[in-house]
């Protein structure tokens, strides 16, 4: 445990050391919730309406705050899995005392803590900016909240892990973990709330476990969901976590017996 | 001039032949950029389920904004971005922009077309008849003057949309590790899928005068459904050389400062 604790530490360092980098992205990345904050609001203001698919223009701009916040627990750019296994660094890990996938995890979530800690300022300043429209949770709710979105974490680095690792017997996929990445990212309402959808599109988007990663979080923040539905989309969670997670140690054990190391 | 089109017609079959290579990186990047303008189109859908209208725009005039936004950073993104991003994260700071510095070429220029992704083109299929498509079907009259108009000012914009490009990286010279700001056009592009009207005063002059990122778009859709107005066309013009002077007063100064140490 202490060498784990230490290999995050020492992640969390070496990726201090760059946070101009993650500044300017945090800063720029701040632009998609002012573009969907002047967006909606034009659109709330052009007929009149005062809500669309259940939604305020509050909670649309509630939504697109929480989502910002989502965004920078987002672990899909963190994990170099795939990247070390194409070009054979893997094998560095592979040959230390350690667990290598323990090792990608710390690596992504020392980034993870890296993104929280440089975006608190940059949360104010938008909460100030739009005060009038932000719903907060209740007490309940706000720790719902810290639940199911370290659940979603969860969730995100099994479904990661498991493209990361078809690396082995696929070969480079950074192209094709970019296309799915965005693709789930959508699914899961990281551009718009899913309610926004038509009848059958929504119930077809509302099956899948991705909305877990970005609607339903935010919507837990809003206080829309009730308790006994966070009760119950805490356990789909875990349980679509387990399934991904099962998934990929099948892949990896697998991948690790073809796994040559030896690097492009 | 010619010994550009030259070079630059010896990169892009190069870069032709060398991405026919990779059949699965050509695909792969196809798809996610029709994916792309598939879920943009969907959010429209969403956004116009609700509104007839969004800042005086319907909803072809915005599908045409956002079709000629595209074209244009499709463009872009097939002849000049990878060669202006790695300005952000390679040839400062390992010290190769030296190369470019000592051939007889303008090594701004040079550094931009350098890397081009030819198949990127292919993009435009799709994008050129949605927006032909989407002008015709936003049942506004378009004649010949808004045509012609249109061309000019959309052929000023791909310029001023090259400036910008190659502004964001410019800070490259001043700190070398700052691979971010080749990511910042795709953030800043998604303002130019909008009519300017959503904005507030404050953004609005932020994103058409300070950085004209919407100008490069907007202005060109504008006087294509609307009347030709003068002082739109002496504005592009206008600032389209500014930012021109700017950028290359800018990376002269950082081309002094430019050490050739790398790290």
């Amino acid at each position: 445990m202490k060498k784990y604790l230490s290999y995050f530490y020492v992640s969390f360092r070496e990726f201090f050391t760059y946070k101009a980098d993650y500044l300017v992205g945090i800063i720029f990345s701040l632009i998609y919730f002012f573009i969907y904050f002047s967006l909606w609001k034009a659109v709330f203001a052009s007929n009149g309406q005062t809500d669309i698919g259940n939604y305020t223009l509050a909670n649309t701009i509630t939504y697109y705050f929480v989502i910002s916040f989502i965004f920078r627990l987002d672990v899909t750019d963190f994990i170099y899995l795939s990247n070390e296994i194409w070009n054979g660094t893997f094998t560095n890990k592979l040959v230390k005392p350690w667990n290598a996938v323990y090792c990608y995890l710390l690596i992504a979530l020392s980034q993870v803590a890296i993104e929280i800690l440089l975006y608190i300022p940059f949360a104010i300043f938008i909460f100030i900016f739009a005060a009038s429209y932000i719903i907060l949770p209740t007490l309940t709710m706000a720790l719902c909240f810290i639940v199911t979105i370290l659940l979603g974490i969860f969730l995100s680095f099994a479904i990661n892990f498991c493209l990361h690792a078809l690396t082995f017997r696929l070969g480079d996929q950074e192209g094709n973990i970019n296309l799915v990445s965005f693709i789930i990212s959508f699914l899961a309402g990281s551009i718009f709330p899913l309610t926004f959808l038509p009848g059958a599109l929504k119930t077809f988007f509302m099956a899948l476990p991705f909305r877990y990663l970005f609607d339903f979080p935010a919507n837990v923040f809003m206080n829309k969901v009730p308790l006994n539905e966070v009760l119950i989309g805490w356990v789909q969670i875990l349980g679509w976590g387990i399934l991904f997670w099962l998934i990929f140690a099948i892949i990896y054990k697998k991948g690790l017996k073809i796994y040559s190391g030896t690097g492009r | 001039m010619l010994r550009y089109i030259k070079i630059n017609l010896v990169l892009m079959r190069n870069s032709f032949i060398r991405d026919s290579q990779m059949p699965g990186y050509v695909i792969s990047s196809f798809l996610w950029r029709i994916l792309d303008i598939t879920i943009s189109l969907i959010f429209f859908g969403v956004i116009f389920a609700n509104i007839q209208n969004l800042a005086g725009w319907n909803y072809w005039q915005v599908i045409f904004l956002y079709a000629f936004a595209r074209i244009i950073i499709v463009a872009h993104n097939a002849w000049t971005k990878r060669g202006i991003q790695s300005m952000a994260t390679d040839l400062i700071r390992r010290g190769e922009f030296d190369f470019y510095l000592a051939k007889p070429v303008d090594p701004m220029i040079m550094v931009s077309i350098k890397s081009p992704r030819i198949y990127n083109f292919i993009t435009l299929i799709f994008l050129i008849p949605l927006a032909i498509y989407a002008a015709i079907k936003s049942g506004v009259p378009i004649g010949l003057d808004n045509v012609i108009w249109f061309f000019i000012l959309a052929g000023f914009g791909f310029i001023l949309y090259y400036f910008l490009m190659i502004l964001c990286v410019i800070p490259a010279f001043w700190f070398i590790r700052l691979w971010t700001i080749a990511e910042i056009m795709d953030k800043l592009n998604t303002f130019m899928r909008y009519p300017a009207g959503i904005f507030s005063e404050g953004i609005k002059i932020a994103i058409l005068v300070i950085f004209p990122i919407v100008t490069v778009s907007y202005f060109p859709a504008q006087i294509l459904f609307y009347p030709p107005q003068p002082e739109y066309i002496v504005f592009m013009i206008f600032i389209t050389l500014l930012f021109g002077a700017v950028v290359r007063y800018l990376w002269s100064l950082g081309q002094r400062t430019y050490s050739s140490a790398s790290s």
